[in-house]
């Protein structure tokens, strides 16, 4: 944790409104997103109640499921939600799904992708084909769900956080509802009235539904269901009244996906946006291709040297991400400047030809800063040009006014020298640089976090049973 | 709380509860309150086994429901587990803690099975009843295993905790007693899914076993049995992928089983040094007491009694972190610090970064420039002041456009939140 943490949840909370973590928009947005909430049966992940969605907020989608523990009635319903996003995914060209929070992604990509991805599509209950394809698509989208900085997935509870500090304790804010009260409090709230106000009022916005709304809805619909059995007429009534609960319990969390996309759009884009898109878009028209030959295999049980090789990507492009984003953005360098050593200052000496005096004796330029603010940076750390970023440079004296610094890279003879900043620039410098990295580069052995040990090989374990669709 | 064998101190706290209801501990809660070290009033409030989901109704009117789709589920998964003479969970005890049961001998000893037993007693004394019985059959396991029951259902277990004795509440829990043995083993409803489970549901159910293996290795230890003969293995039993058939998973307690005890010795020395009414008293509420649960919301008599209810708890120290809102209590801890602007409503994080400095406006005042008044201030508060400047400098370098920029329709009173 960090002061600037600190700093601007003391400022949300003094001041009564979420305060900006950023000064750009680190996310894409597209023109044409399919917003998705939906509810499933408390303890049961498996058994979807209802869902909602849409490309349009005022036009959503929706199914119920009256009874939700019974297989056919379950698939009957998820199958038009599917042809849907089948429909989505091979269509749309800028593909990008937003939920409401990380418990709906982790419930809808991940587990019901798990269970519908390999559902049997033949047999003596035979699912719908469109249930299987579409679970094809939600793992590939759990995948993208996972890889740092790709916007093909959103939940509106990370987009906010991301850009927004709130009064409140941040696991507080994984309740949409009440994130939201804190980033658009109505008139003549404060942010905190809104929070509790909306933690009291509003229905969750998945994939959990509230107990109460369980028991005075859902459970009285469902035996009305149940007690109809035979009845086409009282089985559609019965269906009818859940749709009018569901409508009224998912209606503020879709508006508040649908408000939050609205708060984003508000936001100039940051630099870096526009590269990481075309690299989600690349690893999208793959998947596109290998749906359509039918090839969406994806593994159950992950294979060692496969997720030390995911880890270290995502090690990596994380890392990318988060220097592209401060070098992007005044507000996140802030945050470095108050925290982490960086430097930031006007030039007012500069000696070209200053020799280190050390063995080697060579040319390092020297820098006489007068600092913003006292640096944490010690001799010991490179730091990077945040404007000219090929100039590395070291500390050698400090105060807390001013700074003096040698660059030991990027300005060091007479091609490059024209880099050395002027007496009177304004200069930043931080640890943060972007590298350069191959996308496909590969371990050379697969490393000892993630060797398995040996287990005797004919044990019919239930993991190699269960590795079906893989290649 | 049911307590027995009072050791100095019931008296006094038995006044603190006054007619508010009270609750039998289970090992969960248990678990979950000495996880809570720095808060007295979690404390005071456990020990004196308040009924913590009806006080947090009373002071917030959150009545922190269940679905009945979980509590059903719940009930029919252990249902199906203990149908059959519980023909799977010996059957997974013998696979996974590779036991040895020959015969399978079993008893329950719930509230229902010792009322029909015994008609006409009071709960406190079918309680007693239920613990003397689990005592009397854990004896038998350590002393004559071959001839002993070896399956146990619904224990309910003596605790020494804080001084005092209490009996805990298992949700369910089964000792297998063989090879030597005593095991438990505990049945919950979520999923095993591809081999995984959710570890936090692990983590609490873990931490609450390894209250009742603490317990239970007290109870050897009086009749002069080796406690290690309580196992620190367990067998966890739950539904696998998305239907009901049992698998079994084997847990090792024994970390969780080394941290409770240090926690429980603790929490014994605090209560011998200074005693649990001498707390209570050294904290300004002498005499205070709980009211009685009014009926209804909204009406005098609610306000009244919540009124009451908040002088009597409000002297006792809390310390709010975000491990508070698993707690009943964490609405009404949360409104109280939010009163008193402390930092605590930041987050864990942010709290612990503010170090010396306890409230929102001080830290504030603090970035602001004003003079600190202590060295645990003087710590944070040039670092507030950083923070203050960087974020005004970088203000001025970008043009931050209005959040609200594409929306026009209420840029009015709310364009605020980006400026």
């Amino acid at each position: 944790m960090s002061t600037m943490h600190l700093y601007q949840g003391a400022m949300a909370s003094t001041t009564g409104l979420a305060v900006p973590r950023t000064s750009r928009r680190h996310l894409h947005l597209s023109d044409d997103p399919l917003v998705i909430v939906g509810y499933h049966l408390a303890g049961e992940p498996a058994a979807p109640v209802a869902m909602m969605w849409g490309r349009s907020a005022t036009r959503p989608h929706m199914f119920v499921v009256p009874e939700p523990r019974e297989r056919s009635t379950r698939f009957e319903a998820l199958s038009a939600f599917a042809t849907e996003l089948v429909a989505y995914m091979t269509a749309a060209s800028d593909p990008q799904i937003v939920l409401a929070n990380p418990a709906t992604a982790s419930w809808l990509l991940k587990f019901v992708g798990r269970f519908t991805r390999y559902v049997r599509v033949d047999g003596a209950t035979p699912a719908p084909v469109s249930i299987r394809e579409a679970g094809g698509h939600l793992t590939f989208l759990h995948q993208e769900y996972m890889t740092p900085g790709s916007s093909t997935v959103l939940t509106a509870v990370d987009a906010l956080t991301q850009h927004f500090r709130t009064g409140q304790m941040p696991s507080e804010d994984q309740n949409l509802a009440a994130l939201l009260g804190w980033v658009r409090p109505g008139s003549g709230m404060t942010g905190l009235d809104a929070a509790m106000l909306a933690e009291a009022t509003d229905p969750p916005s998945g994939p959990m539904s509230d107990p109460s709304w369980d028991r005075e809805v859902l459970e009285e619909a469902s035996e009305l269901w149940r007690s109809a059995e035979g009845d086409a007429d009282l089985q559609r009534h019965a269906r009818r009244r859940l749709e009018d609960g569901a409508r009224d319990a998912l209606d503020p969390g879709w508006n508040q996906v649908w408000t939050t996309l609205g708060i984003m759009s508000g936001l100039p884009e940051a630099a870096s946006v526009a590269h990481r898109r075309a690299d989600d878009m690349r690893r999208f028209r793959d998947h596109r291709d290998r749906a359509a030959a039918g090839q969406m295999f994806f593994r159950i049980q992950p294979e060692a040297s496969g997720s030390a090789w995911l880890l270290q990507r995502h090690e990596r492009t994380d890392e990318q991400l988060r220097a592209e984003m401060v070098l992007d953005d005044p507000l996140l360098m802030a945050a470095v400047l108050t925290d982490e050593p960086a430097i930031s200052g006007t030039v007012i000496g500069v000696e070209p030809t200053h020799v280190e005096r050390d063995t080697r004796q060579r040319r390092r330029p020297l820098l006489r800063i007068r600092l913003d603010l006292a640096t944490y940076a010690t001799e010991s750390v490179d730091l990077y040009g945040v404007a000219t970023p090929e100039l590395v440079v070291r500390v050698r004296n400090a105060t807390d006014e001013i700074v003096e610094v040698v660059i030991v890279k990027g300005a060091n003879n007479a091609t490059s020298e024209h880099r050395i900043p002027t007496v009177g620039s304004h200069v930043v410098f931080s640890p943060y640089r972007v590298r350069e990295f191959r996308n496909g580069s590969s371990l050379r052995a697969t490393p000892w976090t993630h060797t398995l040990p040996e287990i005797g090989d004919d044990t019919p374990g239930t993991a190699r049973s269960l590795e079906v669709g893989h290649e | 709380m049911t307590t027995s064998g009072s050791s100095g101190t019931g008296a006094d706290s038995s006044g603190f509860r006054g007619e508010f209801p009270s609750a039998t501990p289970t090992t969960r809660r248990i678990a979950e309150g000495l996880s809570l070290p720095a808060c007295e009033r979690r404390r005071v409030l456990d020990s004196e086994g308040i009924d913590l989901r009806k006080l947090s109704r009373l002071l917030t009117q959150d009545n922190g429901q269940q679905s009945p789709f979980l509590i059903r589920r719940t009930q029919q998964f252990e249902r199906r587990v203990l149908s059959n003479g519980m023909a799977d969970v010996i059957d997974l005890a013998r696979r996974e803690l590779d036991l040895r049961i020959e015969e399978v001998k079993q008893s329950v000893i719930d509230a229902a099975s010792i009322r029909d037993a015994v008609p006409g007693l009071t709960p406190d004394q079918v309680d007693r009843q239920r613990a003397d019985r689990t005592a009397a059959y854990l004896r038998d396991m350590l002393t004559q295993p071959s001839v002993a029951v070896n399956l146990l259902q619904k224990p309910l277990i003596r605790l020494r905790l804080g001084g005092r004795e209490v009996l805990v509440e298992q949700d369910l829990m089964v000792c297998a007693a063989a090879n030597e043995t005593v095991h438990l083993v505990d049945i919950e409803s979520f999923a095993e899914i591809d081999g995984y489970l959710d570890p936090e549901q692990v983590g609490q159910t873990m931490a609450a076993c390894a209250v009742a293996v603490i317990s239970l290795r007290q109870m050897a230890t009086t009749m002069g049995v080796d406690p290690k003969r309580i196992s620190d293995r367990m067998l966890l039993v739950t539904p696998s992928q998305t239907g009901f058939t049992p698998v079994g998973r084997l847990l090792n307690l024994s970390h969780h089983i080394a941290r409770l005890e240090v926690l429980i010795d603790n929490l014994d020395r605090l209560c011998d040094a200074n005693g649990l009414a001498d707390e209570l008293g050294a904290t300004g509420a002498p005499g205070a007491n709980l009211p009685a649960m009014p009926l209804t919301p909204g009406t005098d008599d609610w306000a009244a009694a919540e009124r009451r209810a908040w002088e009597a708890i409000s002297p006792l120290a809390t310390h709010l972190t975000e491990a508070c809102m698993s707690c009943p209590m964490f609405r009404a801890c949360r409104r109280e610090a939010q009163t008193t602007r402390s930092v605590t409503v930041l987050g864990t994080g942010a709290a612990q970064e503010a170090g010396g400095v306890f409230s929102v406006t001080r830290s504030i005042e603090l970035a602001n420039g004003a003079t600190p008044a202590s060295p645990a201030e003087a710590g944070i508060a040039a670092a507030l002041v950083r923070a203050r400047l960087a974020t005004e400098a970088a203000m001025r370098t970008v043009a931050v456009a209005p959040a609200n920029e594409a929306e026009s329709e209420d840029v009015e009173d709310e364009g605020g939140a980006v400026s």
